[in-house]
């Protein structure tokens, strides 16, 4: 297993469009990604769109990931790449 | 606005949610799930149960599928992204086996299992603190909804479809019905939810169709009956048989923004009484309230570049700046707010970059001249200006002005915009038109200007760049821009001099009046109206009240009769009347 943090930084947050970008990639790896706000006990599917969106996690949010299969460092990867990349939005 | 005579009309109150006023029939849409018929199962009926489920779930996602393609080709790929979420949300695992629990487990039928999950999803949503995500359970419901429709075999709408002008109502409306109507059928849409972040609101909004939300009786809406929507006000009337005598009730702030509580701005006064206003600089939403909350009787200029910067592939729409400066005008009340139009320079918009055509845009095509040179820029933020001016005290300012001409080409732009708004049914307020004196040319014919302008604002940056042509991002020569060069004290002074005498107010709204010494200065060269960054108010109020208008006077005849840069610096560093440990060297950052 392996734990990753990151940040939200697009201006909306892990709104509607962006949940749904992360529940695409995160449906694409075998692994079992888990993720939570920094800090909390709480622990969401993240290839549930319905949990994501539940988290309500504003700009500025830290999450952590705890990923667990065959292919979760590419998950990992590919997941911090996505938010450092802002899920491609404009500010 | 007359006073309102409008007792005999039905009019139901709401919020506008997206603006503009139509008229059209009443279609009412079910939207409430379906009665839920039966409770219970056998056990042997699970396997049954759970095949109905699916085939309801394959129903709703072929529909949603359906939905985004015809979203995509009526309205672009972002909004038929938001049906992305959509299917996301029908294909939740979470959501799929807790439903397929209830069945299996607790023998509920699926159209129970359906309704109890989507309540307790519902519920926790409705906990979020924070409002956006909160409105996200619409998305959800939306999804939910359909697939209990589909599961009890129902058509989720029922409205009568046959007419043209189609004013849609129903409790809660979402994005789909724009794939289920045709969009140019659409006159307005009418319903119980509120919520200004709905993607639907926002489609609305760029479609022009007007939207009233939070009605909380809909009864008085009854299929085929004739309304008017007036989504700036967010009212829907029901339409009597006669207009003659109606007359609509008075326009309010109709925004999802507070109107604001401006206190009475502080008066400052010199030692010896001369009343000096300060009013501040601001291009965003939030620099507003700060503005309010250091005391400014008005925003001498916003900058609307940072609203065009929002968007790097284009110029943004009409509806999308009338939104913006109708929520500045409302909260600003009757304090005034000078809107500059756009004056790209050099912040840098590929955009902007492409139509100037040129690098360096210094002395290029911006400002008025790129306005002038393409009207479809210049003339929707104009009109957007005189929509919102019916909120409030908005004034047009445009800058990098260079002739006559080109003011007298300006007012013709803005008495189209006039007169076009005037056919489509909107009568706007007078609204007060002025010039950026930044450019020498502007300020040698400055005579000839306070003829044709209202009032002028002075840009101290770009009046020195343009005076001492020197190019403040040019390495080699940026030290050689100096606010106290001789030359810039005889341009401001012939400004203070010449809008005296044509009795036309002038504001400065440069740096040079956030500095301490540089604002006794400018006082003392006769202007009355300094606008600059809300925090350095009241630094500034506080310098002012301190300082002796006649004092300040004789010391700007003095530095006026200097002869170099050098005596001017010293002698303003000398005298400590003019203001506070001023080095007097360049500008302040």
């Amino acid at each position: 297993m392996i734990e990753g943090t990151v940040e939200v930084s697009n201006g909306l947050g892990l709104h509607a469009r962006a949940a749904a970008k992360l529940v695409r990639l995160a449906s694409r790896f075998e692994s079992d990604i888990k993720l939570g706000r920094q800090g909390r006990s709480e622990q969401i599917d993240g290839k549930s769109i319905l949990g994501i969106l539940f988290l309500a996690a504003a700009r500025g949010t830290s999450l952590q990931f705890r990923i667990e299969g065959p292919d979760e460092q590419q998950a990992m990867i590919a997941i911090e790449e996505l938010f450092r990349q802002g899920f491609e939005e404009f500010e | 606005m007359k006073s309102l005579e409008y007792g005999a009309l039905n009019v139901l109150q709401g919020v506008g949610l997206s603006p503009g006023v139509r008229r059209g029939r009443v279609c009412r849409l079910q939207s409430h799930g379906p009665v839920v018929q039966r409770l219970n199962i056998k056990a042997d009926q699970i396997a049954d149960e759970l095949k109905q489920l699916a085939a309801a779930v394959n129903r709703t996602r072929q529909q949603l599928i359906e939905i985004k393609a015809q979203l995509q080709e009526r309205l672009g790929g972002e909004s038929a992204s938001v049906l992305d979420a959509h299917l996301l949300i029908l294909e939740d695992p979470t959501l799929q086996s807790s439903i397929q629990e209830k069945i299996e487990h607790d023998l509920t039928s699926s159209e129970r299992a359906v309704q109890e999950v989507t309540e307790q999803l519902l519920s926790a949503y409705r906990s979020i603190e924070d409002p956006i995500f909160r409105e996200r359970r619409f998305d959800l419901e939306e999804v939910l909804e359909r697939l209990a429709f589909n599961l009890a075999e129902l058509d989720p709408h029922h409205g009568s479809v046959s007419d043209e002008d189609l004013v849609l109502v129903a409790p809660t409306l979402s994005l789909s019905i724009l794939a289920e109507f045709e969009v140019s059928r659409i006159r307005g849409l009418v319903s119980t939810r509120g919520g200004s972040a709905s993607h639907l609101t926002i489609i609305a909004r760029s479609l022009q169709i007007p939207m009233v939300g939070s009605i909380e009786d809909l009864t008085a809406l009854r299929n085929g009956q004739r309304v008017l929507i007036d989504g700036d006000r967010g009212l829907v009337m029901v339409e009597p048989e006669s207009w003659a005598g109606v007359v609509p009730p008075p326009a309010r702030p109709a925004t999802d923004l507070e109107p604001a509580e401006w206190n009475s701005p502080e008066v400052v006064t010199t030692l010896d009484g001369q009343v000096i206003s300060l009013l501040a600089n601001t291009e965003l939403d939030n620099d507003l309230e700060q503005a309010r909350d250091a005391g400014a009787e008005g925003i001498g200029l916003f900058r609307t570049e940072y609203l065009f910067m929002s968007r790097k592939d284009g110029a943004i729409d009409e509806e999308q700046q009338y939104r913006s400066y109708q929520r500045l005008a409302a909260a600003a009340g009757s304090h005034p707010v000078h809107v500059r139009t756009l004056d790209i320079g050099d912040e840098g918009h590929p955009y902007f970059e492409e139509l100037a055509g040129e690098t360096e845009p210094v002395l290029g095509l911006r400002g008025i001249r790129l306005g002038l040179e393409y009207p479809e820029i210049l003339l929707p933020q104009i009109r957007a200006i005189l929509r919102a001016a019916c909120f409030g005290n908005l004034k047009i300012v445009f800058p990098m002005v260079s002739s006559v001409d080109e003011v007298i080409r300006a007012r013709s732009i803005v008495d189209q915009a006039r007169s076009d708004l005037a056919r489509e049914g909107l009568s706007v307020p007078p609204v007060q038109v002025g010039v950026m004196l930044e450019v020498p040319a502007a300020i040698l014919c400055l005579e000839a200007l306070t003829e044709i302008a209202d009032f002028f604002l002075v840009g101290t940056n770009d009046l020195i760049q343009y005076t001492l042509a020197i190019d403040r991002n040019a390495p080699r020569v940026a030290h050689l821009f100096q606010a106290l060069h001789p030359a810039v004290l005889t341009s401001l002074a012939r400004i203070a001099e010449v809008t005296k005498r044509a009795d036309r107010p002038v504001t400065v709204c440069g740096e040079m009046a956030t500095q301490s010494g540089l604002a006794g200065l400018l006082i003392g060269l006769g202007f009355r109206r300094l606008s600059m960054n809300p925090w350095s108010i009241s630094t500034i109020r506080d310098h002012i009240r301190r300082m002796t208008l006649s004092d300040l006077e004789s010391a700007a005849q003095q530095a006026l009769s200097l002869k170099t840069i050098e005596e001017v610096e010293r002698f303003i560093e000398e005298t400590g009347l003019l203001g506070v440990s001023s080095s007097g060297r360049g500008l302040p950052t």
